[in-house]
């Protein structure tokens, strides 16, 4: 606390120094400053800059230099500061009177050709509108003598002075509607001696204070047949198109869209094209100042990185007027008139300024305007014109009509007097027929009033009677009662019995549905399994069939089978006989060969000892050979067991046959009849071969060739005769 | 840059009479800066395309490069084009053929790239200040800053002194007395920042 207070002293003795150095003549500040703060160099820099930066010229508030004039005009206050100027308000010593002065910042040659240029313009135009210039000073530094828009006071009072339409807005929406009126009238009036404004603006519209009227003030943006402010030599935003350079220019905020894209260096206000050109961007400025005035925003506002001029140069329309800034409706009426000064097309816009001044006179004076075409809008503006007029035929046609009226109630209540006398008339008739009939009535009651005595005697003897008659009447009554208490106890009985008899059923019915659920489910399940049996027994007979045909197929096979073995017997009987035949051949052999031997032996022995020494030789196979036809007699049927190795037998059933030639045609008969027999039906096996078969088989081919070949191929024989003994396929 | 060396050398002189011209060019730029309300002026709405210019980070890759290789000129004509072709692609309006592009010559579009430099500098200061937050270089005290910086903003938003004063509840010669207290502030900062203070 303590510190702050310290700071603070020491801030307000800073402010004191630095006041009393600034009422120092300005060369002797260094000076000053280094004596009060020696030991602080950086200090004295700050303050010569602070106190330097509070010296501008520039400076709202600091008075200019006015050269010359300075003795002829008395700066008094700032009325205004801009970019490019400053407004004082200032008294003429030599005319005596109150004056503006617009005080140009730049001294360049550019400022004093458009201070020159504001005020030719602005001289040019004669009109209660527009802001009269009274001088112009074009040396350094450029000014402006301007009126001052000021009034005084009612009652000789105080000048009061005016002030521009941004700072003091209107009161109320035709104050606002007033004021545009008074600039587009201003505006025309400039229009008529070429000078165009293009920089129509709440900024640029002075009030007076007390007739509150409105006054247009800066041209120096203006055009006009005198001047030619727009060349290219001069520095900014110049751009060269088809139509030649052209040139951004105007307040952003109120610029035109074709302002804003560019208006061309060459436009001359006496050309009827460029004239054109030049009235629609100020028919523009009208219509942005209404916008203004009457909403409290401009048409194009900055929005999104974008300036208002580049957003205007888009063409983007404005928001709708709906009301003003202090949320009074805007009347459709007039908003079309501003929205017809503000259409993006120039074509599109009032063709001049006066259009403008009419429309708004005649929204203010409530006369028709061009949008105004009906004829009940028509009606109701010519009433709210004429109110008195509109009252008095209002006030007549009211007492006409209640004249009217009051008239015709008044034959109403005749007329009806007039029935109601009628009526009067009728409604005495009806009494006295009515006192007839109370009359004639009374009598009758009188008459009936002697009958009801009587009667009445007569009820009382038939009360009585039916008193007793009660009495009786309560004794059956009781006796009925009884008698319904007990038919109801009987009654409540059978309720109850009835009621479980009910409840039986209910159970009964319920078990017979669950029966008939149950055998319901149990005939589905029957035909099911019916069905499956049914299935079952098709299948059945079915391998019954198939059973059928196997037994057919095995009888077939055992009858095949039995002839087989039928063929085998006999076979077996024709081995037989046939070895029984070889037998006896056998025998006739051995006879023979004995006979032979002994005739053989009888012949040698007498002639030669020697060729007899092979008789021995020869005797020994012959002597094999009953021996060994011996042994093959008794083969065939001895030998069926070890048949199965048939190269065993065959050596032993060559020997006969090579030694019998004769013997073959036997065995080939023998073979021929056999082999047919055997013929398998389906193929042998070899390996099954019966030992019966060996023995043909033996024979039959060795007569062919009594050699060892002949048992190769006996063989194969042996095998076709084997097959039919037994087959494969047999049960 | 070659703003600051100038100053430097001049404050190292210690000539007052100089140090005053110095000053006065920067005071002047200053409040020319201030008094830009979007007016009329069409070097305003070329500053503006100037300050955007600055803004899109050109400017800080100029500066690294010499002087004479910059070619100041050309680099705003190429923006300002590309920024006229944007607004015209956004919709139908009277074609402009911007072949040529008039642009003021070199010293003079340096000064205005100063100047919207100036301008984003003193836009930022007004901020700090709304924040009361003043620069500690600054050695001569503001006597209420957030109320300085409000009032600086709505001055350089375009509003009159009349107006600031309706808008803040202060009395004309307290805005006026802020404005100039404000301007003065600025001008010390930029003082110091060229050196001077």
């Amino acid at each position: 606390m303590r510190a702050r207070l310290a700071s603070e002293t020491l801030d307000e003795a800073l402010d004191e120094t630095l006041d009393e150095i600034e009422a120092s003549p300005r060369g002797t500040w260094p000076q000053l400053l280094r004596r009060r703060f020696p030991n602080d160099p950086g200090l004295v820099k700050q303050a010569l800059i602070w106190l330097h930066a509070g010296r501008g010229d520039d400076l709202p508030g600091t008075m200019p230099s006015l050269g010359a004039g300075g003795d002829r005009f008395e700066l008094a206050v700032v009325l205004d500061s801009g970019a490019t100027a400053q407004v004082w308000k200032a008294y003429d010593r030599k005319l005596g009177r109150h004056v503006a002065i617009k005080v140009f910042h730049a001294r360049a040659s550019s400022m004093i050709q458009q201070s020159l240029a504001e005020a030719r313009a602005s001289s040019e135009v004669i009109s209660e509108h527009v802001v009269r210039v009274h001088d112009v000073h074009d040396a350094d530094p450029p000014y402006l003598v301007l009126e001052l828009v000021g009034e005084h006071e009612p009652g000789g009072g105080s000048l009061e002075l005016g002030a521009s339409a941004a700072a003091c807005r209107p009161r109320d929406l035709a104050e606002a509607v007033r004021w545009v009126r008074d600039v587009a009238r201003g505006v025309c009036d400039a229009h008529l001696h070429n000078v165009f404004h293009r920089d129509l603006k709440p900024h640029n519209v002075l009030i007076t204070p007390v007739s509150r009227r409105a006054k247009i003030a800066d041209f120096g943006l203006a055009i006009s047949a005198a001047t030619t402010t727009d060349t290219s030599s001069s520095p900014g935003l110049v751009l060269r198109g088809p139509a030649g350079p052209a040139r951004i220019a105007g307040t952003p905020e109120y610029m035109a869209p074709e302002q804003a894209r560019g208006l061309p260096l060459s436009l001359d206000a006496r050309d009827a094209g460029d004239r054109r050109t030049l009235v629609a961007v100020d028919v523009w400025g009208l219509g942005a100042l209404a916008y203004d005035l009457l909403s409290g925003a401009p048409p194009w506002r900055a929005e999104g990185g974008s300036a208002a001029w580049e957003i205007a140069a888009t063409g983007r329309l404005q928001p709708r007027l709906e009301r003003t800034a202090a949320g009074e409706p805007i009347a459709p009426r007039l908003r079309k008139i501003v929205e017809r000064a503000l259409a993006p097309v120039p074509v599109d816009r009032y063709t001049s300024a006066r259009e403008i001044a009419d429309e708004l006179d005649a929204y203010l004076a409530r006369r028709p305007t061009s949008f105004d075409r009906g004829a009940p809008v028509r009606s109701w503006l010519w009433a709210r014109r004429n109110p008195h007029l509109t009252v008095t035929a209002a006030v007549a046609l009211s007492l006409a009509t209640m004249s009217l009226a009051a008239y015709r109630t008044v034959a109403g209540l005749r007329e009806r007097s007039r029935d109601l006398a009628a009526e009067i008339r009728d409604v005495e008739r009806d009494k006295q027929a009515l006192a007839a009939k109370a009359h004639e009535a009374r009598r009758q009651l009188d008459e009936t009033e002697l009958n009801l005595r009587t009667q009445t005697a007569s009820l009382a003897a038939v009360r009585r009677t039916l008193s007793d008659t009660k009495v009786e009447y309560q004794a059956i009554v009781a006796a009925k009662t009884r008698e319904l208490a007990t038919a109801d106890a009987a009654t409540r009985q059978l309720s109850e019995q009835l009621t479980a008899a009910r409840n039986d059923r209910d159970i009964a019915e319920k078990g017979r549905d669950l029966y008939e659920s149950f055998w319901s489910r149990a005939r589905d399940e029957a035909a099911q399994a019916t069905t499956e049996r049914d299935a079952a027994r098709r299948e059945r007979d079915a391998a019954q069939s198939e059973r059928d045909q196997s037994v057919k197929d095995r009888d077939a096979a055992r009858a095949a089978r039995t002839q087989a073995e039928r063929a085998r017997d006999e076979a077996v009987a024709d081995r037989d006989r046939e070895a029984s035949a070889r037998h006896r051949i056998e025998v006739d052999l051995s006879q023979l060969a004995a006979e032979l031997s002994t005739l053989h032996t009888s012949r040698i022995a007498p002639s030669t000892v020697a060729p007899g020494a092979a008789a021995p030789s020869a005797v020994a196979p012959s002597g094999a050979v009953p021996s060994g036809g011996t042994a093959s007699a008794s083969t065939p049927n001895a030998a069926a067991p070890n048949a199965s190795t048939p190269n065993v037998v065959a050596p032993n059933a060559v020997a006969p046959n090579a030694a019998a030639p004769n013997a073959s045609a036997t065995s080939k008969a023998t073979a021929s009849t056999s082999a047919p027999s055997t013929a398998p039906p389906s193929g042998g096996a070899p390996n099954a071969a019966p030992s019966s078969g060996a023995a043909p088989n033996t024979t039959a081919p060795s007569a062919a060739t009594p050699s060892e070949g002949a048992t190769s191929r006996a063989t194969p024989a042996t095998a076709t005769a084997s097959v039919p003994a037994k087959p494969p396929g047999a049960p | 840059m070659q703003r600051s060396t100038s100053l430097h050398a001049v404050a190292a002189g210690s000539d007052d009479e100089e140090i005053a011209l110095h000053l006065e060019r920067i005071i002047h730029r200053v409040k020319q800066s201030m008094n830009y309300r979007g007016s009329y002026s069409t070097r305003d709405i070329l500053g503006s395309l100037v300050a955007r210019w600055v803004c899109s980070g050109e400017w800080d890759r100029l500066k690294q490069v010499p002087p004479d290789q910059r070619h100041l000129g050309e680099s705003v004509r190429r923006f300002i084009l590309d920024r006229f072709d944007q607004l015209r692609r956004r919709g139908a309006r009277e074609d402009l053929d911007p072949a040529v592009l008039v642009l003021p010559d070199e010293p003079l579009l340096a000064e205005m790239v100063e100047l919207a430099e100036l301008r984003l500098w003193i836009a930022a200061r007004v901020v700090e200040l709304e924040a009361a937050i003043v620069d500690d270089r600054a050695r001569i005290p503001l006597t209420n800053p957030a109320e300085v910086g409000r009032v600086l903003q709505l001055h350089l938003a375009g509003r009159s002194q009349r107006q600031i004063a309706e808008r803040l509840g202060i009395s004309l010669g307290l805005v006026n007395k802020r404005l100039a207290e404000g301007t003065r502030y600025l001008v010390l900062l930029q003082g110091i920042e060229c050196g001077l203070g």
